[in-house]
């Protein structure tokens, strides 16, 4: 689980609660979080679940000691600081600590500052792991691997983008040089090839590009390491820039995460030389793990939880949510990727990318996967391949569309009449992606939800009867009326010997919203607008409108905004729907209407509707000159009026 | 849609707003019109029967307008309602051709 507050978590170990006291408090005055275990066999429960910055081990204990503890973690190639703290003083006893896999030894008794000295000392070589309430990475763990031997030639020529890529990338500890142009670090090379171990290219500079760049270092450097990135994932790019013998090609996107998993990796093939230990690769990538589970909004959801525990080592397992439009339209995509090593890291990069650049325009499951299936084959990664369930929420119709490729079907916990809980197993199955070009073996499933019901979606390492185990241990889990905490919860009844990781996601089905004259869904065809601007007409009457504003351009530009969804939103999709919500307040009246398409860049759209062709390009002119605020999120076309 | 011809000027009246549920139709009978009657020195719109105009009424009547300017024809639009001034006014349609009588001081 990953810590959702910026503070770093230490892990106290000690069977003397009044040890583990005196540490907490250190601890505590030093701002870092803490978790706590009595023995040997929690601490090991713990350090299972969550990443830790720092763990204080206490070295006899009854049951599991210390050292049987330390030597077990490190068996788990967890490569978190371990400080011993023992009444045990001799030279034996502490150089047995050391060679168990403690990084330090403390003679009891010990004091708060000692402690506190000891925990700047290691947390302040690394920085936060600091995981944003949204998900997104603020900042990522810097490895223990030691970047710094490497010197990284950055091109880039953006000052804006440099200013926010190199920082990263000192982050990490590389030694860092920057140029501009591609045509610049060819210059470098040629004049000290050996100062020149990796280079990260934006994909387009002045003069040559990266491919060009790729090119010429692939001839006469080959043991410099090529990687490019691009403003957006493009296969096409990616299939040639893999062919030319680029060593990584990855969006700028996740320059801070997996991409420097794919560094890391890329540098591990090539040196071949035990030059980071696999505890240290697999402390990075369980660390890359935790950034690919995440949530897609920047406010708490409710109704959404995830969680993974990864057990030996990371598989680059994700789980994502996504938020369409403002109607309740939320994709849920959970990709188990084959394998436990490095591939498995950059077949999890590879299928970030291609999931974050198509999924808003792929939001339907089946579709999505079968476009994700494309890329995958075109890349000709065939060493791997990747199991995946995606999920569409349909709020205004209730509808949750289901399709999986090689993974379990969702599971639908739905209440009874007796507040019980039945359970039903959909659709499951299909073919892993990655494997055949255009297979149509993708398990397909649509229900509809009742309110209250819990839907979960999980890797193969988690079984049905797992789950239902867990619920029927504790039934008031599926009480709480949110998902929150349910997937460590149901995660934590899973056998201590199960040998997979494990990732699941489980969605609350909330009560439907109160039925209200101001919200409307219409069919997407020109009779919908029809319908959808007549309905509008009866409910903005005079009294609600805000005083100075003409009702009649209120439905002018809100029949624009109709138009504007199913000609462009759902591309006369005769089976999607526009909803619409209508605000109105003494001083405004807002207008959303959203759509099942991807959205579009409004400045953009503004600027290309010249006054040539605005007359006819989705009425976006008028909608903006008439609207007092006029925003895009996702699907959503919100306009605001307000009283003048 | 009903066409009368009178004094050689082409006298289009739509039965019914002119938004995208009723375009196509509109668009087709409109160019039939001006198909079949190729020798008149005008076309007027009269929108007694029209309310609402949308963008792609809009892209209609600038179609008939551009039609006629190519034609050496003239071009008006009558009888138009207050919710129908309000549109042309917002997209300017007086800079182009007259409504009820009135266009732009040249």
């Amino acid at each position: 689980m990953v810590s959702h507050s910026g503070k770093k978590t230490i892990l106290v170990v000690d069977d003397n609660p009044l040890n583990r006291e005196l540490i907490i408090a250190a601890v505590e005055s030093s701002g870092c979080r803490y978790e706590q275990a009595e023995n040997g066999r929690e601490a090991l429960g713990k350090v299972k679940e969550q990443f830790f910055s720092l763990i204080f081990m206490d070295l006899l204990m009854p049951g599991m000691d210390g050292f049987e503890t330390v030597r077990r973690i490190r068996a788990m190639e967890i490569t978190t600081p371990i400080v011993a703290l023992s009444a045990l003083s001799m030279k034996q006893d502490k150089d047995r600590a050391i060679d168990v896999g403690c990084n330090a030894f403390v003679s009891k008794p010990i004091d708060l500052e000692t402690i506190r000295d000891i925990i700047d000392d290691y947390l302040t070589r690394q920085p936060n792991c600091d995981v944003l309430a949204s998900g997104a990475v603020k900042t990522v763990a810097r490895p223990s691997f030691d970047f710094s031997r490497f010197r990284m030639l950055f091109v880039e020529e953006d000052p804006k983008r440099a200013a926010v890529y190199i920082p990263t990338m000192r982050h990490f500890g590389f030694t860092l040089r920057h140029v501009a142009t591609c045509s610049e670090a060819l210059d470098m090379l040629y004049q000290d090839s050996a100062s020149v171990d990796i280079i990260i290219s934006a994909l387009y500079t002045s003069g040559i590009d990266a491919l060009g760049l790729l090119a010429m270092v692939r001839r006469q450097y080959p043991d410099v390491l090529v990687f490019i990135y691009t403003e957006k994932y493009d296969p096409d790019m990616y299939q040639l820039a893999m062919l030319q013998g680029a060593d990584g090609i990855f969006p700028a996107s996740i320059l801070d995460g997996p991409a420097v998993g794919m560094i890391e990796s890329a540098l591990y093939r090539r040196q071949q030389q035990s030059v980071m230990s696999g505890a240290g690769l697999t402390g990075q990538m369980q660390l890359a793990q935790a950034q690919l589970i995440a949530f897609g909004c920047e406010q708490p959801c409710l109704s959404c939880d995830l969680d993974f525990r990864n057990l030996r080592d990371a598989g680059g397992d994700i789980v994502r949510c996504r938020k369409f439009n403002h109607a309740g339209r939320c994709g849920f995509v959970l990709a188990d990727i084959a394998g436990h090593d490095l591939p498995s890291l950059y077949m999890s990069a590879v299928f970030l990318g291609i999931l974050t650049s198509c999924w808003d325009a792929y939001q339907q499951p089946e579709s999505l996967l079968r476009v994700i299936n494309s890329e995958f084959n075109k890349l000709g990664y065939s060493k791997s391949h990747v199991c995946v369930s995606a999920m569409l929420w349909d709020a205004p119709r209730r509808t949750m569309h289901i399709a999986t490729a090689g993974n379990p079907g969702a599971l639908l916990f739905e209440r009874t009449a007796d507040g019980l809980f039945s359970f039903h197993e959909l659709e499951g199955g299909g073919m892993c992606l990655g494997l055949l070009p255009d297979h149509d073996l993708i398990g397909v499933s649509t229900v509809v939800c009742p309110a209250e019901s819990y839907i979960f979606l999980s890797s193969d390492g988690v079984d049905k009867q797992t789950i239902q185990a867990a619920i029927a241990s504790d039934p008031s889990i599926l009480h709480a009326g949110c998902a929150k905490g349910l997937c460590r919860r149901i995660l934590k009844h899973v056998d201590s010997d199960q040998q997979d990781d494990m990732v699941l996601l489980s969605y609350y089905i909330p009560q439907p919203s109160e039925p209200s004259e101001l919200f409307n869904s219409f069919a997407s065809d020109y009779d919908g607008v029809d319908r959808a601007c007549s309905w509008a007409a009866n409910i903005l009457t005079h009294d609600r409108v805000p005083t100075g504003k003409d009702i009649d351009f209120i439905l002018l530009v809100f029949r624009e905004a109709m138009l504007n969804a199913v000609e462009h939103g759902n591309r006369h999709n005769p089976n999607a729907f526009v909803d619409v919500m209508v605000f109105i307040t003494p001083q405004s009246v807002v207008i959303e209407v959203s759509d099942e398409g991807p959205g579009f860049d409004l400045d953009h759209a503004l600027a290309a509707a010249t006054s040539e062709n605005q007359l006819g390009k989705r009425g976006l002119p008028a909608m903006f000159a008439v609207a007092d605020i006029m925003t895009v999120e996702g699907g959503t076309v919100t306009m605001v009026f307000n009283k003048h | 849609m009903n066409a009368i011809l009178q004094d050689k000027r082409l006298i289009l009246q739509p039965q019914s707003d002119m938004v995208a549920s009723q375009i196509e139709v509109l668009r087709d009978a409109v160019l039939a019109q001006m198909k079949k009657h190729p020798d008149v020195t005008g076309v007027i719109l009269d929108a007694t029967g029209v309310e609402i105009v949308d963008s792609l009424g809009v892209n209609l009547i600038i179609g008939i307008y551009r039609q006629a300017v190519a034609e050496a024809k003239t071009f008006e639009v009558i009888n138009a309602g207050n919710r129908f001034i309000k549109v042309a006014q917002f997209f300017r349609f007086f800079s182009l051709f007259s409504i009820n009588g009135e266009s732009a001081a040249p």
